[in-house]
């Protein structure tokens, strides 16, 4: 019995976690504004706004790390389970509609050991790769 | 049978008058098989398209299902309609009335079985399971990762393939059981035979044989990818990962690379 069609097959062929202290693991991993580079307009963007969770992902912790599946209605994108690390899952906890981004840097900065820019860094990355996969939206 | 009779499934029809009758007085799900256009649907309220063989909608809190995708040339031939909790339904047919055992049909029965197994049952996965003596090995795969290849291995030492291509697995009192199902792949020997998983495997075909212990957010990932969950149903989705998670906590993984010789069996048993 050919079962082609029953059900479109998930890839795992995941890409390296990001090396910096937080990041998502998926097979859709373009966070970067290309445009704005690493210090452009979008960086501000992300710090003055509130985020939430989008209703359309499901989400599980897993030890330290955080599993993340959309919902979806088709196959178009498919390729996507996405894995967050520690620090990843610690942000995505954070994420509850009430605090900015930069009171979420400021937390980063309390509870880990890195600078204020990298945490900033990171976590401007972080949120735009969330935003780009629908996995958070605007409070 | 004469003029004017009809026996067809489960049904008798003689001068006009039906008489069904049903073999188990307590089934989990009952259908109704009509042999008529559907009433109409909305189509518009789209839950899943596969876009090749089966397309979902839910309309009023109940699940459509027919056997042709949206985006398909085909008309749909077969929709099933079912009761929110599931445990009834309506399967509209047009053309010939099935005879068979199972009018459902691919790919209905195996998107049924999705459905129902999202209720808190379990889930279907891509996967051969075999039954070595009583221990249970589920080796899971996609297309071409050597499921079939491994089965017949297994099959030629005298030992039971419950399936070659689709496995489910349900817990029950705290142990996972893998169940056989009809759904073969390539290798048609199949049992319905279920039993408790003892090693799960995540199989690929390699140049000797090696495997390396999975287990967390990866393990469980990996097992998703190779599972057929009801990437629609936000709840459903909960229940699976989390189904997932309980697998990995207690059953040993492996990623296993494997030569598809008898060496195979002795590698995985020693395990």
């Amino acid at each position: 019995m050919t079962l082609h069609g029953l059900f479109p097959i998930m890839s795992n062929s995941l890409p390296p976690h990001l090396p910096a202290t937080c990041g998502a693991s998926g097979s859709k991993g373009t966070w970067m504004d290309e445009a704005q580079g690493e210090r452009g307009d979008g960086f501000m963007h992300f710090l003055e706004k509130v985020f939430k969770k989008s209703d359309g992902i499901v989400s599980r912790k897993i030890g330290e790390e955080c599993i993340l599946v959309p919902i979806r209605q088709g196959v178009g994108d498919l390729e996507s389970i996405y894995t967050l690390n520690e620090t990843a899952a610690h942000i995505w906890d954070l994420l509850d509609g009430t605090a900015k981004g930069a009171e979420i840097k400021n937390k980063i900065v309390e509870e880990f050991d890195v600078t204020p820019e990298e945490a900033e860094k990171d976590l401007v990355h972080h949120l735009k790769e969330l935003a780009g996969i629908k996995a958070i939206t605007e409070e | 049978m004469t003029e004017g009779d009809a026996q067809k499934g489960n049904m008798l029809e003689i001068a006009g008058i039906r008489v069904s009758w049903c073999l188990d007085p307590h089934p989990d799900v009952t259908l109704h098989v009509r042999n008529e256009p559907p009433p109409p649907f909305p189509v518009k309220e789209k839950a899943f398209d596969s876009e090749q063989t089966w397309a979902l909608f839910k309309c009023a809190g109940k699940y459509v299902l027919q056997n042709t995708s949206l985006h398909s040339e085909i008309s749909p031939s077969r929709f099933l309609f079912l009761a929110p909790d599931l445990k009834s339904g309506d399967l509209y047919v047009t053309g010939n009335t099935p005879q068979d055992v199972d009018p459902l049909g691919y790919p209905l029965n195996q998107v049924l079985w999705i459905l129902l197994l999202s209720q808190g049952r379990g889930l279907l996965f891509h996967a051969c399971g075999i039954d070595d003596h009583g221990k249970g090995y589920l080796f899971l795969g996609n297309s071409g990762d050597g499921k079939s290849t491994s089965a017949r291995l297994w099959f030629d030492h005298g030992l039971t393939v419950l399936n070659d291509d689709r496995i489910i697995v349900t817990e029950k009192a705290g142990q996972l059981w893998m169940h056989g199902t009809p759904w073969h792949g390539d290798f048609k020997e199949h049992s319905s035979r279920g039993l408790p998983i003892d090693k799960l495997f995540f199989l690929r075909h390699g140049k000797k044989n090696a495997c390396k212990a999975q287990s967390g957010a990866e393990a469980v990932s990996m097992l998703l990818a190779r599972s057929f969950p009801p990437f629609w149903d936000k709840e459903g989705m909960a229940f699976t990962i989390e189904f997932c998670q309980s697998l990995v906590s207690k059953i040993p993984c492996y990623e296993l690379t494997f030569v598809p010789d008898a060496g195979m069996i002795d590698f995985v048993r020693n395990l």
